[in-house]
């Protein structure tokens, strides 16, 4: 399994050194904003999504998986390689993320907020997760390029639902109401995103084994 | 036919079907040997290949791959079989070098001596990208890595396509290597009759999803014949006696199961030594006859 994780890292080194020299750009960029830590957490969760796309969709392309398909492991573990690559790609971010937010703050004010930055990172990370959890059953399923809108639906669709609900409801929470929920999410993410992980893992196993691959 | 344990691949009305195809084949590889599977484009070669690895479930019938029912039931089993598709299907960004670091790692057997030894032999960089690779130099990869984790059995879809006549010899060579200890045994589809003259022991046709021929190649050479002879005597041949007969500019011509009985039951007629091309040529045209 760790050979496949290996070919993927070879795949895609290239593009990570991209996106994390891009991620390291638009941190000094914002370095003056507090909008700082956000960006550079999307760019870190970006590249969570991104690594599954981009090895699935080589993997179809260079007729990897068929290869893969008569290798002495199983289907199975072809696919739990890619969500082991998934979570790997998670923590390098959070690293990522931790040592920009940490090296800004150091410089910039003097101190860090590890509190603020960690709950900063995760949230961007949770949220790459579940855009993880959500796409690589699809994309086992129909294909990346059958597929490539459906990453702009799965968060296009529920932020879109969260401002009509605002919009429609009237809800406006005070700003203790606010960190309550913020401070229940974040508590709640890490075992949503496990557990979003593990059903997308499931279906993912399924939809493969029954797969033909041409 | 009945499975022993003198077949390293043994394959019994095994079926798939898709919208506008249906194949249905039986045929054993003994070890030992190499089979050729040869006809047209289409005509079910790949999709046999791709059941006996597991890539597609069949509809029915047996494959036992070195006495396991079902390959996909023992990962373990898939060790002792090497694989070459039409297609290189490694990443291209890979070196060489890379890859043998990714393989080492998925296969238990792998020899990473051999591997070199390979890569140094078919002349190929190990620190050069896949992408930068010509086509034939991506095939000599593939049977470099299929070669590399000692498997007893090869399924090669097309492997010597794109390599140049010299380069094809050495690849020919290695599979000739492959089966001297009569354990192992290879099945290759090609279209490069030239090549499994050489190499194969049996030869099997398909057409349409079907298997038409199966024989021993050297059965195939010395036994079957090319009847020619002039158009307006083609009706003097008696039917069943040479299949795919056709009328050309300059006569008749078609194929005869037994050269040296029909050259004594037609003396006035040309019986010539048929190549492989010519048996599939008239096996085709037969069948096409037969299909109208």
């Amino acid at each position: 399994m760790w050979g496949l994780i290996l070919k993927d890292l070879y795949t895609v080194r290239k593009s990570l050194a991209y996106t994390a020299v891009i991620v390291a750009v638009f941190g000094v960029v914002y370095s003056g904003s507090s909008a700082a830590f956000g960006v550079v957490g999307a760019m870190a969760s970006m590249m969570v999504i991104s690594v599954s796309s981009t090895t699935i969709s080589y993997d179809e392309f260079y007729h990897w998986d068929r290869y893969a398909a008569a290798l002495p492991i199983s289907r199975g573990r072809v696919v739990a390689a890619k969500y082991l690559l998934i979570l790997l790609m998670a923590a390098a971010a959070m690293l990522l993320c931790l040592a920009m937010g940490g090296l800004l703050g150091w410089l910039l004010a003097g101190e860090v907020q590890w509190g603020e930055l960690l709950a900063s990172a995760g949230a961007s990370l949770a949220v790459g997760l579940l855009g993880a959890a959500v796409v690589v059953p699809l994309y086992y399923r129909f294909g990346v390029q059958q597929c490539r809108f459906a990453l702009v639906a799965v968060y296009g669709i529920p932020a879109l639902a969260v401002v009509l609900w605002v919009r429609v409801t009237g809800f406006a929470p005070t700003e203790a109401q606010l960190e309550a929920l913020l401070q229940g999410l974040a508590l709640a993410a890490p075992v949503i995103c496990l557990a979003a992980l593990g059903i997308s893992w499931g279906i993912s196993t399924r939809v493969y084994q029954k797969k033909e691959l041409k | 036919m009945e499975y022993n344990n003198n077949y390293i691949l043994y394959v019994e009305n095994l079926s798939k079907h898709y919208p506008g195809f249906s194949l249905d084949v039986t045929f054993a590889l003994p070890k030992g040997s190499i089979m050729g599977l040869v006809g047209a484009n289409g005509a079910g070669k790949s999709t046999t290949l791709r059941l006996l690895l597991g890539l597609a479930q069949p509809d029915g019938g047996r494959r036992v791959v070195l006495g396991q029912e079902d390959l996909n039931r023992s990962p373990a089993v898939r060790e002792e079989v090497g694989v070459v598709f039409d297609e290189c299907s490694f990443p291209e960004i890979l070196t060489p070098a890379q890859l043998g670091k990714v393989l080492a790692r998925l296969h238990p057997r792998w020899d990473d001596g051999e591997y070199r030894r390979l890569l140094e032999r078919l002349e190929l960089p190990r620190g050069k990208a896949v992408k930068e690779f010509s086509r034939g130099m991506k095939m000599k990869l593939s049977i470099a890595a299929a070669l590399s984790h000692r498997p007893r059995l090869l399924l090669l879809d097309e492997p010597t396509s794109g390599l140049d006549p010299i380069v094809r010899g050495q690849v020919l060579d290695l599979f000739q290597d492959f089966i001297q200890d009569e354990e192992r045994g290879i099945l290759l589809s090609s279209h490069i009759t030239s090549d499994l003259e050489r190499i194969a022991d049996y030869i099997i046709f398909m057409s349409r999803g079907r298997v038409l021929l199966t024989e021993e190649k050297d059965t195939l050479v010395e036994v079957y014949g090319v009847i020619r002879g002039p158009a307006a005597r083609m009706g003097e041949v008696a039917p069943g006696d040479a299949l795919g007969l056709t009328a050309t500019g300059h006569g008749f011509e078609g194929l005869v199961r037994d050269r040296e009985a029909m050259a004594r039951k037609y003396p006035d007629f040309i019986l010539d030594r048929a190549d492989l091309d010519e048996i599939i040529l008239f096996l085709t045209r037969e069948e096409a006859k037969g299909g109208k």
